[in-house]
């Protein structure tokens, strides 16, 4: 009886296995065709687990004074910029660190990790602070009550807050007052098969793709070279990975 | 103990109901005819403050929007009119939890479609009574806040990725 009970127990299992491998096989095959092809989606297709969207930060080739990535995250999103010391949101801000003891500075971007992992989902009350299919997180305004937890959450300061009313925004990034918000990694230009407008703009140091498509240039980087998290303490999953950090 | 209604109680309900129904059709109707509804459903006293500004933007609109040369949007305008707050709900869930973006159902087509343009020929924004949203929700006393965050004008084209 007992005997009998675990044959059927393997059984069970291998056809289990059998089901799981052929699921798999299923959804992954035209995830990678169209991601060697285009990059994008069907426009009626729902972002789907089959991609997760990364972002690989060569520090070393990151130049002090160089600001294009910022600028053209402005330029892309209608951010405001009214100069130096005013809270305007910075979705995109470069950051230069330097060795106490050494002296020596790096100069990295700093954005929204998009985390596997992320505090601000987790504080989220509302549901408005949520994580996309393909690992991408945002904030949906029209959910957004504007308590500011996720704000608070981020362990890098990468949410904000508007607290004015705006006009003209760009289409694409709707932006208001009362309603948190932050990188989207240019959610409606990779929806059209581009690159965030941050890594267009970049002479050379920011390679974007999908982490789960082995044959991707990111993948291919993140196999040639070892690469730091920021916060990897709190083992948040980050999309964003820095190189020579 | 228990107090007998008066017998006309009966005209209340009935009443009613037929003022409504002699008012509704008119919601639909409030662009095409503007001067007849703003004295229909305003009443006297609103009609006398605003009459001028809505017919005049009424008319603006029908003039001058690009849709009225492009025939029916995205359904039939009775249909528009009656669901476009659905639409707009469908839509936003869809495009920004699962990132369906239709090219045809997009907000940034509404406002350029629908652009109210001032003497200047500059488009007017949701904060002017002109623009094409608010010629109906003022009359019909709706507070939309789309626009809070979304553009309420055409939008000048960005250069891809930025300045370089």
């Amino acid at each position: 009886m007992t005997e009998q009970r675990a044959t059927s127990g393997r059984d069970r299992r291998f056809v289990l296995k059998a089901a799981l491998a052929g699921g798999a096989a299923a959804v992954l095959a035209p995830g990678v065709f169209l991601i060697a092809e285009t990059q994008a989606r069907e426009p009626a297709a729902a972002a789907s687990t089959a991609q997760r969207w990364g972002l690989l930060i060569d520090v070393s080739r990151c130049a002090e004074g160089c600001t294009r990535c910022v600028d053209s995250c402005r330029a892309e999103q209608g951010c405001e910029d009214r100069g130096p010391g005013a809270a305007d949101p910075q979705w995109i801000r470069q950051i230069v660190a330097s060795d106490p003891q050494g002296g020596a500075t790096i100069t990295l971007p700093v954005m929204c990790q998009h985390c596997a992992e992320a505090p601000c989902v987790d504080v989220c009350p509302t549901g408005a602070s949520f994580h996309r299919a393909d690992g991408i997180v945002l904030v949906d305004r029209h959910l957004c009550i504007g308590c500011r937890y996720c704000v608070m959450a981020c362990p890098l300061g990468a949410r904000f807050f508007v607290d004015r009313d705006l006009q003209d925004q760009r289409p694409a990034t709707p932006r208001g007052k009362g309603t948190a918000e932050g990188c989207t990694l240019c959610v409606h230009r990779i929806d059209a098969g581009q690159r965030p407008a941050c890594v267009e703009a970049c002479p050379g140091a920011m390679v974007f793709g999908d982490l789960n498509d082995a044959d991707s240039p990111i993948r291919q980087a993140l196999a040639r070279h070892p690469v730091t998290r920021l916060r990897p303490d709190l083992r948040l999953g980050n999309g964003v990975q820095y190189q020579s950090l | 103990m228990t107090r007998r209604l008066p017998r006309w109680v009966w005209l209340v309900p009935v009443v009613t109901a037929g003022a409504l129904a002699a008012l509704a059709p008119s919601f639909g109707q409030t662009q095409v005819q503007p001067a007849e509804t703003t004295t229909q459903v305003v009443g006297t006293q609103a009609a006398a403050a605003q009459p001028a500004a809505i017919q005049a933007a009424a008319a603006q609109t029908v003039e001058t929007q690009a849709a009225a040369a492009q025939g029916d949007c995205l359904a039939p305008t009775a249909v528009m009119r009656r669901t476009h707050p659905d639409l707009l709900r469908h839509e936003r869930r869809v495009t920004v939890h699962d990132g369906v973006r239709d090219p045809q159902a997009r907000l940034e087509n509404c406002v350029t479609c629908h652009a109210v343009r001032d003497a200047a020929g500059t488009p007017v924004s949701f904060q002017d009574k002109r623009h094409f949203c608010q010629t109906c929700h003022v009359q019909a006393a709706v507070r939309i806040d789309c626009f809070s965050c979304h553009r309420s004008t055409p939008a000048t084209p960005v250069v891809a990725g930025g300045p370089s």
